[in-house]
């Protein structure tokens, strides 16, 4: 091997750094999938409905649910059922990326964050959830779950106007 | 006439003017209907007040011990636990584990809640139970725990979500799952907040 042979490889090294240089600028590189095949990440979300749950001074026989909220019968059981209006303010979906954290402002200023942890079989993902207060102390300093797809889990409990926040989560694609 | 100015007329609703003036102004009310309306007005707007300021506080006082009510109602579907303020040493981010606490709530923090079997039903029920109770022990205990990671028991049917880990921070809270028909439950992870003080904002703690 001559003496040029180390500054060859650099040369040919350098588009490859380069590459993965204008990659990472572009977005989080995607994650490893078990089969080596596509990431499996790309088209994954996670849904978030904040629902304002409230409770009306004539209490009804039946609660009122905002119609886009949709069919979520966990409102009519217990402890929900003591609300008796419920109100979507928020749906969003945030699109994840395993080890890249995505927020979401709720109405009560306080900042949703979601981050895929890891990707498991049968459409299982493992994924981490945070609410901080504004100015960065915590409110839940963390949840992780392992969520199958479409699967909700809900959050509850922050007050809002004469409420609660009720944060319902699903991974979904 | 002299007209009333409408600052006497609140330091007098307020009861901040000295006795003198307040009689003189009493009598210079007799003689202005305008003025005595804007003084009824003002009592009005108090008594109003009042009552909201009361009835919005009672009520959010109300609703939020009721659900922590309705929640031991049924302490088996109560899978979680309530978390104590956690003893803080020196330093942002520096907590300490009571070692029996640290147990108890790993075992209460290993939750997968899982659709229950059709043939053990009870089984379940029994062992959500066992660890809520586990979990409200561990809550008793002097040093409260912080949240840990652990790992889940894993049971032979799929979950749709189990809760891995659960770090309240210094709030309290509970875990609990509540039935959407079949045999499905859906996990909930509640958190104890004060009531909002205005307008939706939350307060700064």
């Amino acid at each position: 091997m001559t003496r040029r042979t180390p500054v060859l490889f650099v040369l040919l090294g350098l588009p490859l750094v380069a590459g993965v240089a204008v990659a990472e600028d572009g977005g989080p590189p995607p994650p490893p999938s078990a089969s080596g095949a596509a990431p499996a990440t790309a088209a994954v979300s996670v849904e978030v409905m904040v629902v304002y749950a409230s409770r009306t001074k004539q209490r009804r026989d039946a609660p009122e649910i905002d119609p886009k909220i949709g069919d979520l019968p966990e409102l009519r059981q217990d402890p929900f059922s003591l609300y008796d209006r419920f109100e979507l303010l928020q749906k969003e979906r945030l699109p994840l990326h395993v080890a890249v954290p995505r927020s979401l402002t709720l109405p009560n200023g306080r900042l949703l964050v979601a981050e895929l942890l890891e990707v498991l079989q049968n459409d299982v993902f493992r994924v981490s959830t945070s609410i901080t207060r504004p100015g960065g102390k915590e409110f839940l300093a963390k949840l992780e779950v392992k969520a199958r797809r479409g699967k909700p889990f809900i959050v509850a409990g922050q007050s809002y106007r004469d409420g609660i926040l009720v944060l319902v989560l699903r991974v979904v694609k | 006439m002299r007209r009333v100015e409408p600052l006497r007329l609140m330091q007098l609703h307020d009861g901040e003017l000295p006795k003198v003036e307040a009689a003189e102004l009493a009598r210079l009310l007799a003689g202005d209907p305008d003025a005595r309306a804007a003084l009824a007005g003002l009592d009005q707007l108090g008594d109003f007040l009042r009552r909201y300021a009361d009835e919005r506080s009672a009520g959010v006082g109300d609703l939020a011990s009721d659900v922590m009510a309705r929640l031991d109602e049924d302490p088996a579907r109560v899978s979680g636990w309530r978390q104590h303020r956690p003893a803080r040493l020196t330093g942002g981010r520096r907590w300490v584990w009571g070692a029996a606490g640290a147990l108890a709530a790993a075992a209460a923090l290993t939750l997968l809640f899982v659709a229950r079997r059709p043939g053990a039903p009870a089984a379940d029920a029994a062992r959500l139970a066992a660890l809520g109770s586990a979990a409200r022990s561990a809550a008793a205990q002097p040093g409260p725990a912080r949240g840990v990671l652990a790992a889940a028991p894993r049971e032979p049917s799929e979950p749709g979500v189990s809760i891995e880990a659960v770090d309240f921070g210094p709030r309290n809270g509970t875990i609990f799952m509540v039935p959407v028909g079949g045999e499905a439950t859906t996990p909930v992870v509640w958190v104890v907040d004060p009531p909002a003080t205005s307008g939706g904002e939350a307060r700064s703690l």
